[in-house]
């Protein structure tokens, strides 16, 4: 089986949203020990719910408050509930719409890619115990 | 298949974890607040360590470089060693957990003790670290020996403390009452100012040991309980920080 990797790196000053007027602020490290005073290092990371590539979910303003962004979602974990089986070796189809700068994707693209998905292996669930 | 979560939970109200001066306090600030977002330490809760975390080793692999293969689906062997509050795993018990080790070369290994299965993470106060099990130096070294025989370079373990850290950093923060909090209270930052490389040498010498064997630790692992050896593999899922040396992290077991 080939792993590959899909994650965006975190790095101090990373900057995720915080070009936009919210409240968030970029990544933040603080070295708390370090190698030459303290011989090993540990680090305080403040994060936003957003670094890296971040796992929506509806009830954006949880713990503090469940209310989904939207109404009636169809899935209202927070992500302690989250189903195991929904985040490991979950079977995923590929939407291949190719985008350029700037380019807003229109729902005949969509319709398209949609079209070209359907069918693909995802429809057959994939036997990983196979596969591993 | 079948999987199952063997991380300690990141509690917003209360971690099990913070209770030396070396963790860093995790918290969730709310909208608003000039902090809003995840403030955590990077061995806030199930946590991955490199060798890379300590001075005698930074030049080596960090987190952005570690192969995917080392973390993702890894065949896994248990080593048992149960343990009861407070003891101290010694090197004739480690020899006869060893013997009885079974798996092929390479695979990653899960120490477990039945810590992580007690509960303890869940209760208030300092028990779940200050009552750990852990490592004596000796067992250390036999384990880090077996390991680089069997070309391990995964440890996964239960345990909330893998060594004891009690030169310096156990008595002297112990001393202090009431106990003051973890970084960054004032005490703490007082106390880590002062708190010199050979004094982390002293106090993590079973770290180092591990470390100096090429040796990546992922510890606070709970759950471990129902685990079958013969078909484990682990997903250990770090969050992918740029020459980062720890992370918190996701730990999934999966049973074929």
């Amino acid at each position: 089986m080939k792993l590959i990797d899909l994650t965006m790196p975190v790095w101090p000053g990373a900057g995720y949203g915080e070009i936009l007027p919210f409240t968030n602020t970029p990544v933040d490290f603080v070295e708390y020990m370090d190698y030459g005073k303290n011989g090993m290092r540990q680090t305080r990371m403040k994060l936003n719910g957003e670094t890296g590539s971040p796992l929506m979910v509806p009830a954006q303003h949880a713990p503090f408050d469940r209310t989904p962004i939207q109404k009636n979602p169809r899935f209202n974990s927070t992500l302690d509930e989250i189903p195991l089986q929904e985040l490991v070796l979950h079977d995923t189809a590929v939407l291949d719409i190719a985008a350029g700068e700037e380019h807003e994707i229109t729902v005949d693209e969509m319709a398209a890619a949609l079209k070209v998905a359907v069918g693909a292996p995802w429809s057959e669930p994939t036997k990983w115990a196979s596969i591993i | 298949m079948e999987y199952k979560d063997l991380t300690l939970p990141l509690d917003h109200n209360w971690m099990p974890d913070e209770v030396l001066p070396v963790a860093a306090h995790f918290y969730l600030a709310p909208k608003y607040h000039p902090d809003k977002g995840v403030i955590l330490g990077s061995e806030t809760g199930t946590c991955l360590t490199l060798p890379a975390a300590f001075a005698d080793f930074r030049k080596t692999t960090r987190l952005h470089e570690v192969a995917i293969e080392k973390l993702f689906l890894r065949a896994t062997a248990i080593l048992d060693i149960a343990a009861e509050e407070s003891q101290e795993i010694t090197e004739s018990e480690m020899k006869r957990a060893i013997e009885a080790c079974k798996g092929p070369q390479g695979n990653a290994l899960l120490l477990r003790t039945g810590w992580g299965d007690r509960g303890t993470h869940g209760e208030p106060g300092s028990r779940y670290i200050m009552a750990s099990p852990h490592l004596s130096l000796p067992a250390a070294e036999r384990l880090a020996e077996f390991m680089v025989e069997r070309e391990s370079d995964l440890l996964l373990t239960d345990l909330a403390l893998i060594g004891w850290p009690d030169k310096h950093l156990l008595p002297e923060w112990n001393s202090l009452f009431p106990r003051p909090g973890p970084w960054p209270s004032t005490e703490a930052q007082i106390y880590l100012h002062l708190y010199t490389p050979q004094k982390a040498k002293d106090d993590f010498a079973v770290e180092l040991a591990l470390a100096h064997a090429g040796i990546i630790t992922v510890k606070k692992l709970i759950h471990c309980k129902d685990l079958l050896s013969d078909r484990l593999r682990v997903i250990v899922s770090p969050l992918h920080i740029v020459r980062g040396v720890s992370s918190t992290c996701r730990v999934i077991a999966v049973e074929e």
